[in-house]
């Protein structure tokens, strides 16, 4: 008996560690990234569309180029606080590789090889193209350095646990397209939506460990923080016309001319600032989903 | 007193009873946050004038952009502080309103919002009767201050 269990706890040692060497944190390889050469000027339509000031400026700041992190984002699973992702070289991303920014875009990786939680949207960024990726990377290296520490995220047990991501990840981070494009326009709507855009993230409801529910993808979805409610963005949920959400990702206004509160304000001051086209684009792929 | 006057004073009193009723009705909940949303309602209405021409809807007209966007800085422009009254947020009227409390906090950037609204009033203003594509442009200046307000300080 004695023996038996000693036997059960090493295979279960065992099982534990080779669970933890298959979903461990993967990087891209550098040499992938080598030949590339970053646009600084392509890569703030792409830092526009990304949203990467909505969660990572100051709280309540204005200033979308300011990246010093400290926004606090309630979940059922505690708290995140986002990082500083300013040029600091020690306190933000300055003295990162574009590899290691690759790596944390397209597989949640962190240069010191840890997993990054999904609050960061990586499951939407790993559908990003490599220079895309490398012109984001050119250009959020002349934003300003701000030498703010980040903080801590403030989680629940075991929520707390990094190594439990990998888990996570092997379940819940695919980077497939989720809708079939049939067009040019309608293909950059859908890697505006599903990539950088990142709305499913928000619109589409979780299940009990965080991951997005599939067959509800963009449906709508109970607010995170608990009051209110995220809409719907497929058309048997949202009844606006093409222009109408054009409109609406320019200015701010809905077809009732009421203006967008919450979070989808500051989705407008960044995807406000793409092309016409691109909103456009935006529109018609979700006026085509389903 | 013959039957037709009879009929008059009759119509008068009802009139007169149905106008009190109307009136009551007016004055039914809390007055500021009634005028706070009637204020918003005339900034939708004018929106919407704007707006359709800047989609496309109906055809652009200067002289109406021009007139319609005045009324919008018109707007702004009007000393709203009775009707933003201390005591009147979601603490104190629940449902009636959407107005935070956070507003009348310390800190709250309540007022130079407003400023912010002016401005890009005035800036529309200006723009709105040269052409189409330069009041498109102006009128996300006017929606980022509508939500900048709407993001920290309407209730969700």
């Amino acid at each position: 008996m004695k023996r038996a269990m000693t036997w059960l706890s090493v295979f279960t040692m065992l099982g534990i560690a080779v669970a933890l060497w298959l979903t461990r944190p993967a990087v891209v390889n550098p040499t992938r990234f080598a030949s590339l050469h970053g646009n600084a000027t392509r890569g703030e339509v792409v830092f526009w569309a990304g949203g990467c000031a909505s969660c990572h400026k100051a709280e309540s700041s204005d200033d979308d180029l300011a990246l010093p992190g400290g926004r606090r984002f309630v979940t059922q699973f505690g708290n995140f606080i986002a990082p500083n992702i300013s040029s600091d070289p020690t306190h933000g991303i300055g003295d990162w590789t574009v590899a290691e920014f690759a790596s944390a875009l397209l597989h949640g990786t962190s240069p010191e090889g840890r997993h990054y939680y999904p609050a960061f949207p990586y499951t939407s960024y790993a559908r990003m193209n490599d220079q895309d990726v490398t012109d984001l990377w050119a250009f959020m290296q002349t934003l300003p350095a701000l030498p703010v520490a980040s903080r801590r995220h403030d989680l629940t047990f075991p929520f707390n646990v990094r190594a439990t991501l990998g888990v996570w990840k092997f379940l819940f981070l695919n980077s497939d397209w989720v809708r079939p494009a049939e067009t040019p326009e309608l293909e950059r709507g859908r890697y505006l939506v599903e990539a950088l855009g990142h709305c499913a993230e928000c619109h589409t409801p979780r299940n009990l460990l965080g991951g997005s529910l599939a067959s509800a993808w963009m449906k709508g979805a109970p607010h995170p923080a608990g009051k209110g409610r995220i809409p719907g963005l497929v058309p048997s949920a949202l009844d606006w016309s093409a222009e109408d959400i054009a409109y609406y990702l320019e200015t701010g206004f809905t077809p009732d001319f009421d203006s967008a509160g919450g979070e989808m304000a500051e989705v407008v001051a960044t995807i406000g600032r793409l092309s016409p086209e691109d909103r456009l684009a935006i529109a018609h792929y979700l006026k085509a989903l389903e | 007193m013959n039957f037709s006057k009879h009929f008059a004073l009759m119509v008068s009193a009802l009139t007169l009873a149905g106008a009190m009723l109307a009136h009551a009705g007016g004055h039914d909940g809390n007055p500021a946050a009634n005028a706070r949303q009637a204020h918003m309602k005339l900034y939708a209405f004018n929106l919407d004038v704007i707006g359709a021409m800047a989609k496309g809807e109906v055809d652009y007209n200067a002289e109406i952009a021009r007139s319609t966007a005045n009324n919008l800085l018109a707007l702004a422009m009007m000393h709203q502080d009775a009707y933003w009254a201390p005591g009147t947020s979601t603490v104190e009227l629940g449902n009636e309103t959407r107005a935070l409390p956070s507003i009348w906090e310390d800190g709250s950037r309540f007022g130079d919002i407003g400023v912010q609204l002016i401005e890009a009033a005035s800036q529309l203003a200006e723009a709105a009767g040269e052409s189409q594509d330069a009041m498109r442009g102006a009128i996300r200046g006017v929606g980022g201050a509508c939500s900048a307000c709407h993001r920290n300080y309407r209730q969700r």
